[in-house]
């Protein structure tokens, strides 16, 4: 009897090879990210405290076991301050992102199976804008648009499009004359089809290794403008803007209260990079 | 010199990060003494072509040879580094596609000068020698032809500036890797044609890989047939062609025949995975003489004085029994 | 032009009414096909290559036509302007009696259907992101609007005729053997009902040891369907195997045409011998090697495009020279004629 392995049970194969990939991933970044995925969707229901409520008997208190990480100059706890603020930055940031990733990896796909001038004029005009620094292009358009956290999430999908139209383009552009690509046309199957149903899965690990780096970045960015005063303003919970009222108090010994938010936003940034570069390695077949 | 190539029991392990290694060749065996033409011959993932990268080198990064020995010119133990000025000189390659081999911003001539420089040539001989050896190959107003630019030139003509750069250093043993595989086949004759004339003259060894045994049949003198990482007969070109002892051997001839009117042979099955050594015959799950003991054992016999077969119950009578091998 | 071949030439008369060939009505008729391709160039208008010189041809219901040539002769790209995938040419086509569009993209649906390509890869024949059974499901609502049959009907008697199961339709191709994967590819042509299937180079990318599994399918789907296909190769082994009529085209040229067993018993035309010379078959009466080929390939012959590389070639080769047909058989040679 002929023993073909390809034959037999493509579903459990197919599982057992998505058990193999997990197992894959790094651990402690992949870890750390669904602690700040736990924060994000139910992180404000379980804190141990109020983040907005200030108590003035316990102003700049220090790491103990009632407040883990102290109190800041209010007296609001820090612990739950930091967990509520994975909310506002990595949920604008990952918005924000999605937005640009979607639209970005269907315009990329679009131009790359296109081609021609439209391809071109895209590719000139997201290389102008990734001619500007990343940061002050995000203040320049957010300054512009004006502050609120709408125009948070559009300048985050604005700033993180033109990385995926980049990529996903590179990634579909050689397919175009692939001969599957050919046989589907001449079945009658349209453009649009084409584009989002049969080349953008082709660009998936990439745009996945992206999804990661991009958010990082995002994080960054959010909390860099809320540390100098613009998007989420405090007392509402923002790691950026912690970190920027926590500043003064660091003369005074009290280092606790910029310290946790800023290991916060190193953390998570970290492990996003860290999983970014696996995804990267994984397209290249490296490893 | 006896043995140009001895490579025995051969297993290349390649690592992938997270995953299990890979072993496309897991147990090869191969002989070659000086003068010899012997030829690879197997379909693809049977680990040929891994097999004569071992031979040059040229080895991906991530693989070993993890088992058994392999010595180069009877005197180079291939489980170290590869010798210096080896390569190119000594041993040379043919490989399947002329265009990426040859320089699109350099000429022929000036390429060919490239290669004679290595082998030590002077200076102010090289393009008279490079034309000189175009013209060896048949080549037609040769001098011409080296003032040519790749993308000027056929993809048999493209080949055979290869095979003048391969043979520039006089070397000892050729690797031609699908010579004529990416060539038309009018053009495919006169490419084997030459390779012949120069191993005539030169008495250097060839080992010729190929999965076409029309091919095979035009050039080499003995035949290694592989399967699935393992070297599974070994035997003079007419003693395979005519009367295969292993079961595979005989299929893959079987295959290679149409003849018009009868039903055409094939193959069921697919090869067997090759993220674990296979300790017995890798052929037996497609194989039409499999039986109980070979999913336990296998057996190198002698079909023929000198010939070599692994297989329990090889498809014509033994020469001799034991666990032979080639030495 | 260069050839004068009228388009109700010598082809009319005597054509696939040789021993063992099918004498079905013709389902495809071609008159006349060029194609040129022009080079771009940065100033100037650039050289016109032509890839398709004048090709006539006729296909029999039930047949396999074999094309024979070596790369860049201009085989696939017949194929490619008679099934109307990626190309556009000049010349006149009809399918069973009503005329084709030889225009890229211009056909209507049931065109589309009446002719069906198979590419060469099996595996560049499918997306590797998805599964096979997407690939065929955009051919059989194509079936579908044009002919009423359901889609899981379609789908469930063209992989059946190929020995597969639907199953395999849920598979990606990296879980498919090269082999099975060609016979999906094959599969996909014949979920329209197709008058005509192209297959171009069906075994060439596959391993020699599956490649009789591929032939056996090909001559049982005419057996049991009468499926009409023209198939090209490089490979005179296969196509003589194979086909009921060969085709020998050199440059865009046809150059010999004749019913398979014919051709091999006494080839007339220098480049059928000499690809017969190479191929592993019984060596012609008259072997022959063509010189070493060093034309530069922008620039083609007036007359006879072989004779650059022809030991026979001789002063009146530098004519254009007609295609001569007789008794079921035409060359197109000065030398070769009397052979005939």
């Amino acid at each position: 009897m002929t023993v073909d392995l390809r034959e037999t049970h493509p579903l459990r194969a197919r599982l057992a090879r998505a058990m193999v990939w997990i197992s894959r991933l790094p651990r402690l970044p992949t870890i750390m990210l669904a602690i700040t995925f736990l924060a994000v969707l139910i992180g404000p229901a379980i804190v141990p405290h109020d983040p907005l409520q200030p108590n003035p008997a316990n102003v700049l208190e220090a790491p103990s076991s009632s407040h883990w990480f102290g109190t800041n100059g209010f007296g609001m706890d820090i612990f739950s301050r930091v967990v509520a603020a994975a909310r506002t930055d990595v949920g604008v940031a990952v918005a924000g992102v999605t937005v640009g990733a979607v639209g970005g990896s269907i315009l990329g796909a679009t131009v790359a199976y296109t081609g021609g001038w439209v391809d071109a004029v895209v590719q000139k005009a997201i290389e102008v804008l990734q001619s500007f620094p990343l940061f002050l292009f995000a203040l320049a358009l957010f300054a512009a648009l004006g502050d609120n956290t709408f125009n948070l999430v559009v300048v985050i999908s604005a700033i993180s499009l033109p990385w995926y139209v980049r990529v996903v383009r590179s990634v579909i552009a050689p397919l175009r004359e692939a001969e599957w690509v050919k046989a589907l046309q001449n079945a009658g199957a349209s453009g649009p089809r084409i584009v989002v149903l049969e080349l953008l899965p082709n660009a998936t690990s990439q745009v996945l290794g992206l999804f990661a780096l991009s958010t990082g970045l995002a994080i960054q960015v959010i909390a860099a403008l809320a540390f100098i005063g613009l998007g989420v303003q405090p007392p509402f919970p923002e790691w950026g803007s912690m970190i920027n009222t926590g500043a003064p108090f660091l003369l005074q010994g009290a280092w606790w209260v910029s310290t946790f938010p800023g290991v916060a936003v190193v953390l998570v940034v970290i492990s996003l990079h860290s999983l970014s570069r696996f995804f990267d390695a994984e397209t290249r077949g490296i490893g | 010199m006896g043995e140009v190539v001895s490579l025995s029991g051969a297993r290349i392990r390649i690592d992938r990060k997270g995953l299990p290694p890979l072993y496309p060749v897991q147990n090869v065996d191969l002989s070659v003494g000086a003068g010899d033409r012997t030829a690879l011959v197997g379909e693809s993932g049977c680990g040929k072509s891994l097999t004569a990268r071992l031979l040059t080198g040229l080895l991906p990064r991530n693989a070993v040879l993890e088992k058994g020995s392999a010595t180069l010119l009877g005197q180079f133990d291939l489980r170290k580094d590869f010798p210096d000025g080896v390569r190119g000189r000594r041993v040379a390659m043919i490989f399947q596609d002329p265009v990426s081999v040859l320089d699109p911003m350099a000429g022929v001539g000036t390429q060919i000068g490239r290669a004679l420089a290595a082998a030590g040539v002077a200076r102010a001989d090289r393009s008279r020698v490079a034309v000189d050896l175009l013209g060896s190959l048949h080549i037609p107003a040769p001098d011409e032809v080296a003032r040519k630019y790749p993308h000027q030139l056929s993809g048999g003509m493209c080949q055979r500036v290869a095979i003048a750069m391969a043979l520039a250093p006089k070397p000892d043993l050729l690797i031609a890797d699908e010579p004529t595989t990416s060539l038309d086949v009018t053009t495919e004759v006169q490419v084997l044609d030459l390779l012949e004339e120069y191993l005539d003259s030169s008495g250097a060894s060839l080992i010729l890989i190929s999965h076409d045994l029309n091919v095979v049949k035009r050039l080499a003198g003995s035949v290694t047939v592989m399967y699935a990482g393992q070297s599974v007969e070994y035997g003079p070109i007419t003693d395979i062609l005519s009367e295969p002892a292993h079961p595979y051997s005989r299929d893959l001839v079987r295959s290679s025949v149409l003849n018009r009117g009868e039903s055409a042979y094939s193959i069921a099955g697919t090869l067997p995975s090759i993220e674990e050594v296979m300790p017995t015959c890798p052929y037996r799950s497609r194989c039409s003489e499999a039986r109980s003991p070979c999913s336990d054992t296998v057996l190198g016999q002698s079909p023929s004085a000198g010939g070599f077969v692994r297989c329990l119950f090889p498809v014509k009578p033994m020469h001799g029994n034991g666990d032979w091998k080639p030495e | 032009m260069t050839d004068h071949d009228s388009p109700t030439g010598p082809h009319d008369e005597g054509m696939g009414t040789g021993p063992g060939v099918a004498s079905g009505p013709v389902v495809l008729k071609v008159r006349g096909l060029s194609k040129t391709y022009t080079t771009k160039r940065l100033i100037g208008s650039g050289k016109g290559y032509q890839a398709l010189l004048n090709m006539s041809l006729d296909l029999r219901a039930g047949e396999i036509l074999g094309v024979v040539g070596e790369s860049g002769c201009g085989k696939s790209t017949l194929g490619k302007v008679i099934a109307g995938v990626e190309t556009t040419a000049t010349g006149s086509a009809e399918v069973g009696g009503q005329p084709l569009d030889l225009a890229l993209g211009t056909r209507s649906r049931d065109q589309r259907r009446q002719v069906q390509f198979v590419y060469q890869s099996p595996r560049g024949s499918f997306n590797p992101a998805r599964r096979v059974g997407a690939a065929l499901r955009y051919n059989a609502r194509l079936a579908r609007e044009v002919t009423g049959e359901p889609v899981e009907g379609s789908l469930e008697r063209a992989v059946t005729s190929v020995g597969l199961g639907m199953q395999h339709l849920d598979r990606y191709p990296h879980e498919l053997s090269g082999g099975q994967l060609q016979r999906l590819s094959i599969g996909r042509a014949l979920i329209t009902r197709p008058d005509i299937v192209f297959l171009d180079e069906p075994t060439s990318s596959l391993d020699v040891s599956i490649r009789g599994e591929i032939l056996n399918l090909l001559t049982g789907l005419r057996g049991s369907m009468g499926l009409s296909m023209i198939l090209v190769s490089h490979d005179l082994d296969v196509i003589s195997y194979v086909a009921d009529r060969i085709l020998v085209i050199y440059l865009g040229q046809i150059v010999e045409e004749g019913t398979a067993s014919d051709i091999v018993a006494r080839p007339a035309h220098p480049y059928t011998r000499a690809l017969l010379t190479a191929s592993s078959l019984p060596d012609p009466a008259e072997p022959l090697e063509l010189a070493v080929d060093v034309r530069d390939a922008s620039v083609v012959p007036t007359g006879c495009r072989l004779a650059p590389r022809c030991p026979l070639a001789e002063g009146r080769c530098s004519e254009p020279q007609h295609l001569v047909a007789s008794d079921g058989r035409s060359v197109r040679c000065w030398k070769a004629e009397s052979a005939l």
